[in-house]
């Protein structure tokens, strides 16, 4: 028993934390990252007919079809990325009608205005969710623009890892409209 | 001491530890809701008392959800399990048996240790491991290897035990996995390895350790890179490094932060109490964010908020944010947002980052891995991924190895006791990502599952014999 005691007393000093402060020397060639955009990725204008926007390269719109304002195609994804406009634009039903999608169940109006996060298109203010199932790796990422009378919904569908990873061009995109 | 021993020696007590592991799991799901897995592990698990938040009970109670609760956490339960498993066994498992037949038992018991350590250490395998075929062969052998030392340690115990061996190797492989586990939990690393088709890496990004690091790159030939450790970077505390011409204070330490936003897109900016930054926090909006739930699957990205103090009179040179967001490793570089800090005639790009560690082969000679081709292949006709693969080159010239080697999914290389899987890629599939785990007791869970296995076939082989004598069968 003593042995058994002594020895988790070892392991336990051993695994001790060895981490410092420390200064030291390494080669360029190595261990230089290149250096890449510091702010956005090259985008490119464009204009929807109600709109102005930067897209990132990678991204091809795709014109009007039905209900959909524009599409948009992502290089490498399956995202389904599009804008609609709709006469009624209440936040706790949409976003419960997009949770249900993705097999998820509805949230009161409390919880998903703390899930909000605030983005800004132009000056006009932006709600935009991100909301992920993981047992079904789906996901919706959506923006709410209000422009009284009428709402606009840009709204990417897709896999959990495709979502993520496009999410910060897909917020950049939503920060750069401009509607006319 | 006898009372003590007497005390461990309970069943109850054995009963009362499993409940509390499941009560401790219980809570540790729950705590996943709000926290990240490694938050909930630390908190939880790999500590010897575990503070169990009443805020994953009553969420809406906001007057309890402010206080948390002692509880035993998985180092003292798992601690007391071995201990109470060992006693037992000490006790019960009793070796009656003398003369020629115990001789030959310890023999075949130290030969059964042999092998069991040399299985864990990896004798006989190559020292850098691929696997070119079949992955089933490769647990299959893995298994096998653990198989052949559980059943030199079952003639050990035929021979000390008589029929109780099954009973005795069983739980020798339970305690086996317990420990196991434990040194898992306390010499287990992972990381994280990224690289750009055609480049050279020869350092890892750890996972769960953060450090920042101040890059000073006059010199032509080299740059000086000093780091502090995140367990240096306390609040309201300053440090004073000779190596920097300046000070550091500490203002906040974040365990999560919000993704970069221009200032410029910020609703109602002005009315927001942010500090006013330097370099990076001038021009973009960066804050402390709700820890990401373990559930979800994301990262959190940690970050600092510091100040800076001219060593030699005292005046504030700045203050700075510093977020995981800027460091590209994180970001699959898609970016590198470096803050730039000029004083004393240095320059230096300074990043809070995932503590770097550099490779190095355990003849102690430095091994770097380069990436000359990555395949991302989908299936025809649709964007679905149907495969990742890297291509790479393995280079320690101190050791003379320079191989060619494909890591794919769930193919991984094994080398320098370290594993590297095909993790993830970078955009427009310019380069890859590798995890890289350093665990050396990984192949104990195999041992003891083929301990435990060797020793439940021949207690029940036992058992039914005996049933049969009896005529129950």
């Amino acid at each position: 028993m003593k042995f058994f005691l002594v020895f988790l007393i070892l392991v336990c000093i051993v695994g001790c934390d060895k981490q410092e402060i420390k200064t030291y020397e390494v080669s360029k060639e190595i261990n230089s990252l290149p250096q890449l955009e510091k702010e956005e990725p090259k985008t490119k204008s464009i204009m929807v007919s109600d709109f102005y926007a930067s897209i990132p390269n990678g991204w091809t719109e795709k014109g009007p079809s039905g209900m959909r304002k524009v599409s948009y195609l992502i290089d490498n994804s399956s995202i389904d990325f599009y804008a609609i406009e709709l006469g009624m634009g209440d936040v706790t039903s949409n976003v419960n009608r997009w949770r249900k999608q993705i097999e998820l169940n509805e949230l009161g109006e409390d919880e998903i205005l703390s899930s909000v996060k605030n983005l800004n298109a132009g000056g006009v203010p932006v709600k935009y969710f991100e909301i992920y199932n993981p047992n079904i790796n789906k996901g919706i990422l959506a923006a709410i623009i209000e422009r009284k009378p009428s709402f606009w919904f840009f709204t990417a569908k897709g896999n959990i890892d495709e979502l993520k990873y496009h999410n910060a061009d897909i917020q950049r995109f939503i920060n750069s409209i401009n509607f006319n | 001491m006898k009372t003590i021993l007497k005390y461990f020696l309970s069943l109850k007590l054995t009963v009362t530890l499993l409940s509390f592991s499941m009560v401790l799991v219980f809570c540790g799901t729950l705590a996943q809701v709000d926290k990240g897995i490694w938050t909930v592990m630390d908190q939880y698990f790999r500590t010897w008392i575990a503070w169990i938040d009443l805020s994953i009970f009553f969420n809406q109670f906001n007057s309890l959800s402010k206080y948390s609760i002692p509880f035993p956490g998985g180092f003292l339960i798992g601690a007391l399990l071995s201990f109470n498993l060992l006693v037992v066994h000490a006790k019960t498992f009793k070796i009656f048996v003398t003369g020629k037949r115990l001789y030959i038992g310890l023999f075949f018991l130290i030969i059964g240790l042999i092998l069991t350590y040399g299985v864990m250490v990896g004798w006989g395998t190559n020292e850098v491991a691929i696997t070119e075929s079949d992955a089933f062969w490769r647990v299959f052998f893995r298994l096998g290897r653990g198989t052949l030392s559980a059943l030199v340690l079952f003639i050990a115990c035929v021979y000390l035990y008589r029929k109780r061996a099954g009973m005795v190797l069983l739980h020798a492989g339970i305690l086996l996995l317990l420990i196991g586990e434990f040194f898992t939990a306390l010499f287990a690393v992972e990381s994280t390895m990224t690289i750009r088709e055609g480049q050279t890496v020869n350092f890892l990004d750890r996972s769960q350790q953060f450090e920042l690091a101040f890059i000073e790159s006059s010199n032509p030939n080299f740059d000086s890179v000093t780091v502090i450790p995140k367990k240096f970077l306390k609040q309201n505390k300053t440090i004073k490094l000779d190596d920097i011409p300046f000070d550091i204070k500490v203002h906040t330490f974040m365990s999560n932060s919000t993704q970069p936003q221009p200032i410029k897109n910020i609703e109602n900016f002005d009315q927001i109490n942010y500090p006013s930054y330097e370099s990076i926090g001038s021009e973009y909006y960066i804050s402390a964010s709700r820890e990401v739930s373990g559930a979800s699957g994301e990262r959190n990205a940690p970050a600092i908020d510091i100040e800076l103090f001219d060593k030699q009179n005292g005046n504030s040179l700045g203050r700075y944010i510093l977020s995981l967001w800027c460091y590209p490793n994180f970001v699959n570089q898609i970016w590198d947002m470096p803050n730039l800090i000029a004083h004393a005639d240095k320059s230096y790009r300074v990043y809070f980052r995932n503590q770097r560690e550099f490779t190095y082969a355990p003849s102690g000679n430095e091994f770097s891995v380069q990436l000359l081709n990555f395949v991302h292949e989908k299936y025809q006709g649709t964007q679905t991924p149907k495969d990742f693969s890297s291509r790479i080159r393995l280079i320690n010239s101190g050791d003379q190895i320079d191989r060619e080697l494909k890591i794919w999914m769930n193919n991984p290389l094994r080398y320098a006791k370290k594993t590297f899987y095909q993790s993830g890629y970078l955009p427009k599939d310019e380069g890859t990502v590798l995890q890289v785990v350093r665990n050396d007791s990984w192949m104990i869970p195999y041992l003891s599952c083929m301990i435990v296995f060797v020793g439940m076939g021949a207690q029940f082989f036992w058992s039914m014999q005996r049933s049969k004598k009896k005529g129950n069968l």
